[in-house]
């Protein structure tokens, strides 16, 4: 089963043409690979996650997914900061600490696309008067956004 | 946003959090609502507010002394 119809897809497709800059890494992090699920944890959310990624991938040369385990790469999980599952790492041309946890299903497809896209080129779509502030900022800032799928 | 605003600063990490699949965390930080913007654990902005406002709140957050966050590269 596909996730994206083929129209869907094909703009996809073009607007990565039209956007990517700079090849992008989706580290995506399952309870474990291999399809070795553990117990007690959601393994169709992460199985879609999955899904959803190689789809995206196979959209653009610029965009890569990588799969790890929780368990089985646990070192790449505690140099990512990653505790829960499904988590995607994004990584441009360095990490922007910019990470997705769940399925990136229904309206926030469009959110990943769009990390995706700001993470290639490697700016953000943000006002001037947002970057004066940015520029300012005296400490740092962890921002957590909290989304349903519809 | 979130994800602009970490792409332009050094100091913003974003976690994007699917609130359902994680109730423990939604749990934890009162989301009833989405989306809902949680900073420095210690300020939040609900609701697709307009980029000023959600920047307003993160210069407040990050001003009043929140503690540091994890994520991203060290």
């Amino acid at each position: 089963m596909s996730f994206l119809n083929p129209q869907d897809a094909d703009a996809v497709r073009r607007r990565f043409a039209a956007e990517l800059e700079a090849p992008v890494r989706l580290m995506l992090f399952l309870p474990a690979t291999s399809g070795l699920a553990l117990p007690g944890q959601d393994w169709q959310v992460s199985e879609y996650t999955r899904q959803i990624l190689r789809e995206v991938a196979e959209l653009s040369q610029l965009v890569r997914v990588e799969e790890y385990g929780l368990v089985t790469d646990a070192e790449a999980a505690q140099r990512y900061h990653v505790r829960e599952v499904p988590a995607i790492v994004f990584l441009g041309k360095e990490d922007y600490g910019i990470r997705y946890l769940g399925l990136p299903a229904g309206y926030e497809f469009v959110t990943l696309l769009e990390i995706i896209i700001a993470v290639s080129r490697g700016r953000g779509e943000v006002s001037e008067a947002t970057r004066r502030v940015l520029a300012g900022l005296s400490g740092r800032a962890h921002l957590q956004v909290y989304v349903t799928p519809t | 946003m979130a994800a602009h605003l970490a792409v332009e600063s050094p100091l913003v990490t974003a976690d994007i959090v699917e609130a359902t699949e994680f109730p423990e965390l939604a749990r934890r930080f009162n989301v009833y609502a989405v989306p809902k913007t949680v900073i420095n654990e210690t300020h939040e902005v609900t609701g697709a507010v307009p980029e000023p406002h959600l920047v307003a709140a993160l210069a407040q957050a990050v001003g009043a002394g929140a503690p540091t966050p994890e994520g991203g590269e060290e």
